[in-house]
């Protein structure tokens, strides 16, 4: 291919690195000031739909594969049932993933009626940002409910099994939500049965430890985990996790617990939004459906 | 050296959405593929493969585009991945010169060197921007994994891309 354009210099690429790294740092101090809002709303409300379009048909993936995978049969047999196949398959697909959400619903039904207290909101998941590949250091997820649904930064966001983690960002159309298993997040615990308070935090592994806890505390492995009455932002007693090991420090009374999360976070398909929890020190404790309890 | 296919204004209007359509995937379909927690980043393939086969002044614009989409879809700060894409482009790309781009070796090169760059870029711009991430445990839990699934996913990737290339544009690529 014959090159039309001048021969360009070094400096020409120098200067191009130079304005496209200004460029995203200007991008960065816009959005900082809030001056792109407009701009990342209009874009939202393009994207969203798309986003969550592509996030339904791509958990269907799995179990079509699977079932692909599954027919061994032979290639007269194949042929003659491939128009049934296909559309069986589909249907199949389509009233797994109605069930899926209809259980899903009823559960969160249950544990709304259960806390007539709060109110929720349903949101689905349309975007996980779990693991560690490069852009998946902090473990958020993305939910498909925004400011146009009523959220806000700081609200709790739970499953019928126990705490994901809360409300870290909000765009008209999404929410980030930040999960207790980052490395940044810190939630106060509670034993359930020997009542020991400490601080939860996330662990760059994905799993969580529960630390200022001493070594003459009556701490068990298996113990459950919720949410304290000292935590200002959560309301008390929900299901964080479970004792899996308890880790002495050398020379130190301090010990830690590591705990198996309550909640599967790389399964999550629904989750809800506490969207009326007043962040008091008083809140009243949630009730804990009888199917999450351990 | 190789000849740099020319700007087309409109091919990057249409590559601005294309790249936005990745970055969905990525969050999406990412999450089927993950390999011991660690998802593919197939927008970083894809830039190291476009600095390589097209040079780094694309590569670099092309970086800057899917960093941004990559950033506004998961939230966060905006600018941080567009950085850390432009830095992986222009170093991979100064292997370029005098290099055959099907050289077995090359998927190797792009995948160890784009994906170190990247992830340290991409790190300590992080650390700059949340106080309260810690980086170094972050790190050492990380790389070595994504290393050798990027280097893995490249092996597949940059085949389809000759491929392709040799179909649409059979003179574009010169060897040597």
């Amino acid at each position: 291919m014959r090159n039309r354009s001048r021969p360009r210099s070094p400096s020409d690429l120098s200067l191009l690195l130079i304005t496209l790294v200004l460029a995203s740092g200007l991008l960065w101090a816009m959005q900082r000031s809030g001056q792109l809002a407009i701009l990342a709303k209009g874009l939202s409300q393009l994207t969203s739909p798309l986003q969550w379009r592509i996030s339904v048909e791509t958990l269907r993936l799995p179990e079509a594969f699977r079932q692909i995978a599954q027919t061994q049969l032979t290639r007269e047999e194949q042929l003659a049932l491939q128009a049934e196949n296909k559309q069986l398959a589909s249907e199949n697909i389509v009233l797994q993933e109605i069930l899926r959400e209809n259980e899903s619903l009823r559960s969160q039904l249950g544990y709304a009626d259960l806390n007539p207290r709060f109110t929720f909101m349903s949101a689905h998941v349309v975007g996980q940002i779990l693991g560690h590949d490069p852009h998946s250091f902090l473990d958020y997820l993305l939910i498909g409910a925004g400011i146009s649904d009523g959220l806000e930064i700081g609200m709790p966001v739970i499953t019928p099994l126990g705490l994901v983690g809360r409300i870290a960002d909000v765009a008209p159309h999404t929410s980030r939500v930040l999960l207790i298993q980052d490395v940044s997040s810190s939630v106060s615990g509670l034993m359930q049965s020997s009542r020991v308070n400490g601080q939860v935090v996330g662990t760059s592994d994905g799993g969580l430890r529960m630390q200022f806890i001493t070594s003459s505390d009556p701490v068990a492995v298996g113990e459950s985990v919720v949410t304290s009455h000292l935590s200002a932002s959560l309301p008390q007693g929900i299901p964080i996790g479970t004792v899996l090991s308890l880790e002495e420090q050398r020379n130190s009374t301090i010990i830690f617990a590591m705990l198996r999360p309550a909640v599967d976070f790389s399964l999550l398909e629904e989750v809800m939004v506490i969207t009326n929890y007043e962040p008091l020190n008083e809140a009243p404790p949630l009730e804990i459906a009888p199917e999450s309890r351990p | 050296m190789q000849p740099q296919a020319p700007n087309n204004p409109i091919l990057l209007l249409l590559l601005f959405p294309a790249l936005g359509l990745l970055a969905m995937l990525q969050g999406t379909l990412g999450n089927q593929l993950a390999l011991l927690q660690v998802k593919p980043n197939f927008m970083l393939l894809l830039i190291l493969v476009w600095t390589m086969m097209r040079g780094r002044r694309e590569g670099m614009v092309v970086a800057f585009l899917g960093g941004f989409w990559l950033d506004f879809l998961s939230l966060g700060p905006l600018g941080i991945s567009s950085v850390a894409l432009i830095a992986a482009s222009f170093i991979v790309g100064i292997g370029r010169r005098g290099v055959a781009v099907t050289h077995h070796l090359i998927p190797v090169w792009m995948a160890i060197v784009g994906t170190s760059v990247y992830i340290l870029i991409f790190h300590l711009l992080l650390a700059l921007t949340h106080s309260t991430w810690t980086w170094m445990g972050e790190l050492r839990a990380n790389w070595h994994t994504l290393l050798i699934y990027q280097t893995g996913l490249m092996f597949l990737f940059l085949p389809l891309w000759y491929y392709s290339q040799q179909r649409l544009t059979p003179e574009a690529i010169h060897v040597g």
